[in-house]
């Protein structure tokens, strides 16, 4: 069965089933709890979930998201946002040479398993600061997976991957998504060979594929009315391909095991 | 006497231990045997060895780059370390972090940054996790009077303030940001403790070059943070001894004061003097330490002289995007 919801309703789904199946899922950011987001993503989460869990910051983009690092390095689950990505100029430490590099670093003695949800895009006459998109600066940085989807279902799927992830990553939203009404199905699903992510870019690399293929039942393909994404560039090395509209589904699932010389 | 004997003895071995590290490290660096650079902390090692003997099993530590021997306090043993610093495989990171980034998350160290205060919020979000678990420990976060001039630091101070998270700040003053004096940058006579008004926090200043007054005002604030009253501040006055990196010649500075400092402030000298006078140590004990720890550091120095380094088919291992 499917349901026919918009972008941020079910970005909001993916948010709330994972808060309420790990109670180290938090979320933090300016705005999320008594507003409920400026998108409405969380609406109604500080009445289910409390203050401890829907955290209304002051304006201090760099000092929440190094908060985030830390409670990620020490067994916390933050999702922060940042409420345009623009603001990554700002918060650009904490994100690029803490977060990404943590784990490298630590040759692998720390993970950081937090989500930087950025809404981002033209489109809304927000003028300069409010408008770009930066996705090439995030893609740049390695330690930083980047996932950015572009329909309801994906965006649903990912960002419940995104959050068991035990690495950093950043989610950009498009602002003009979010009040798009589109097909979701009415069940718990995860994005597979059959999501809209992965039908769109080239078959990811076979091994990455440990899931049962039928999570859900079979239905023909939604209309699509968007041109194809290019294929991606394919890296020389066994690492994840770095374009961002291909590289985050395969990164994404199954999550990635830890190096094997990690110590713990 | 205001302490036990056995106190005493334990907070002289660590002061003693750290003093040792950090002249051999500079010994090493001289004979050209640390890739990279070393920050010398030999004569500031009351300020950190003061604060960490109030650690309780399960607190955080944000340590700088000076002294970097402190993670030997900590737990990390001496094989790892050495490792780390000569960027061997058998470093807490596999030699990736070196000398600015010894130190194990096992013991509570949640690494350093080379971006100076802007891993100010990684100790708050610690804080934050301790919080959460509702466990009776404190996020150490150290820092230098140089650093003090940084935004991100008071985001994280304010952040931490305002939710009464368990954070010890701790602003070591040496006096200098690599050649620039505090005073011709800091308006206010304590770099940090002054400004902890700001955010409705208490603060202490303690002498840096005296362990026991470090220990003394640190015990009373970490005790203040860790029965749940929120953030503090404290601050620890010292100088710095040798140049901000080593073969840095220190001409922006009168050679006079700094040797007025290392003459009359040496806190290990003035602390063995102290323990001799009130027979707590032997003249004979102290040689005894100093020619045993001597022998661990050069069996471990050995160890990682040998051990394999990272070759550069393994430079992207564990680089997952």
């Amino acid at each position: 069965m499917s349901k026919k919801i918009t972008f941020s309703k079910a970005l909001r789904e993916g948010l709330h089933e994972e808060m309420v199946r790990d109670e180290n899922v938090f979320i933090i950011g300016e705005d999320m709890a008594v507003m409920g987001n400026v998108f409405g993503v969380t609406t109604g989460f500080l009445d289910e979930f409390g203050p401890n869990r829907v955290i209304d910051t002051p304006i201090s983009e760099e000092g929440f998201c190094g908060m985030a690092v830390g409670a990620a390095m020490r067994g916390l689950r933050p999702v922060v946002e940042l409420m345009y990505n623009d603001f990554i100029t700002v918060a650009a430490d904490p994100i690029f040479n803490q977060a990404a590099k943590t784990r490298y670093m630590t040759g692998g003695q720390a993970t950081v398993p937090m989500v930087l949800r950025c809404p981002m895009g033209a489109g809304r006459r927000n003028a300069g600061h409010h408008s770009q998109s930066l996705e090439a600066l995030f893609c740049h940085f390695p330690g930083l997976k980047v996932i950015a989807p572009s329909c309801a279902e994906d965006a649903k799927g990912l960002i419940k991957s995104a959050i068991r992830d035990d690495d950093p990553v950043v989610s950009l939203e498009n602002k003009l998504l979010y009040a798009k009404k589109e097909e979701i199905p009415e069940e718990e699903y995860w994005p597979t060979s059959a999501s809209p992510a992965r039908r769109w870019a080239a078959p990811p690399p076979p091994r990455r594929l440990r899931l049962p293929k039928l999570l859900r039942p079979r239905r023909p393909p939604l209309p699509r009315r968007r041109p194809p994404c290019p294929p991606p560039r394919q890296s020389p090395r066994t690492a994840p391909p770095s374009s961002w509209w291909a590289a985050a589904p395969a990164a994404m699932w199954p999550p990635s095991g830890r190096p094997s010389w990690a110590r713990r | 006497m205001q302490y036990e004997a056995r106190f005493l003895r334990q907070i002289h071995k660590d002061l003693l231990e750290t003093r040792l590290l950090e002249e051999k490290l500079c010994d090493l660096y001289a004979q050209g045997r640390v890739p990279g650079h070393v920050h010398s902390g030999v004569g500031q090692e009351a300020t950190y060895v003061g604060v960490l003997s109030t650690r309780q099993p399960g607190d955080y530590f944000k340590l700088t780059h000076r002294p970097i021997s402190m993670p030997w306090m900590l737990g990390t043993d001496l094989d790892m370390f050495f490792g780390e610093l000569l960027a061997k495989k058998t470093g807490n990171s596999g030699g990736r972090g070196g000398s600015l980034h010894i130190g194990e998350l096992r013991t509570g160290v949640l690494g350093m940054s080379g971006t100076l205060g802007c891993d100010t919020g990684v100790a708050v979000g610690a804080a934050l996790t301790i919080d959460y678990e509702q466990r009776p420990n404190v996020s150490y976060m150290f820092m230098g009077d140089g650093t003090s001039s940084r935004g991100p630091v008071y985001e994280a101070m304010n952040l931490a303030a305002a939710w009464k998270l368990p954070v010890l700040f701790i602003c070591e003053n040496n006096g200098f940001a690599i050649s620039t004096p505090a005073s011709s940058t800091i308006p206010v006579p304590n770099a940090l403790a002054d400004r902890a008004a700001g955010y409705g926090m208490p603060s202490e200043v303690a002498d840096g070059t005296d362990v026991l007054d470090v220990y003394r005002a640190a015990k009373k604030m970490s005790d203040y943070v860790r029965a749940g009253n929120g953030p503090a501040v404290l601050e620890c006055k010292d100088y710095r001894w040798r140049g901000h990196f080593e073969g840095d010649q220190c001409a922006y500075r009168d050679a006079e004061v700094t040797k007025d400092w290392v003459e009359n402030h040496d806190c290990v000298k003035n602390l063995e003097a102290m323990l001799l006078k009130e027979g707590v140590v032997t003249e004979a004990e102290l040689a005894a330490m100093r020619a045993g720890f001597d022998e661990q550091m050069e069996t471990a120095i050995a160890h990682a002289e040998a051990a394999p380094a990272m070759t550069a088919e393994e430079i992207f291992d564990g680089l997952y995007a």
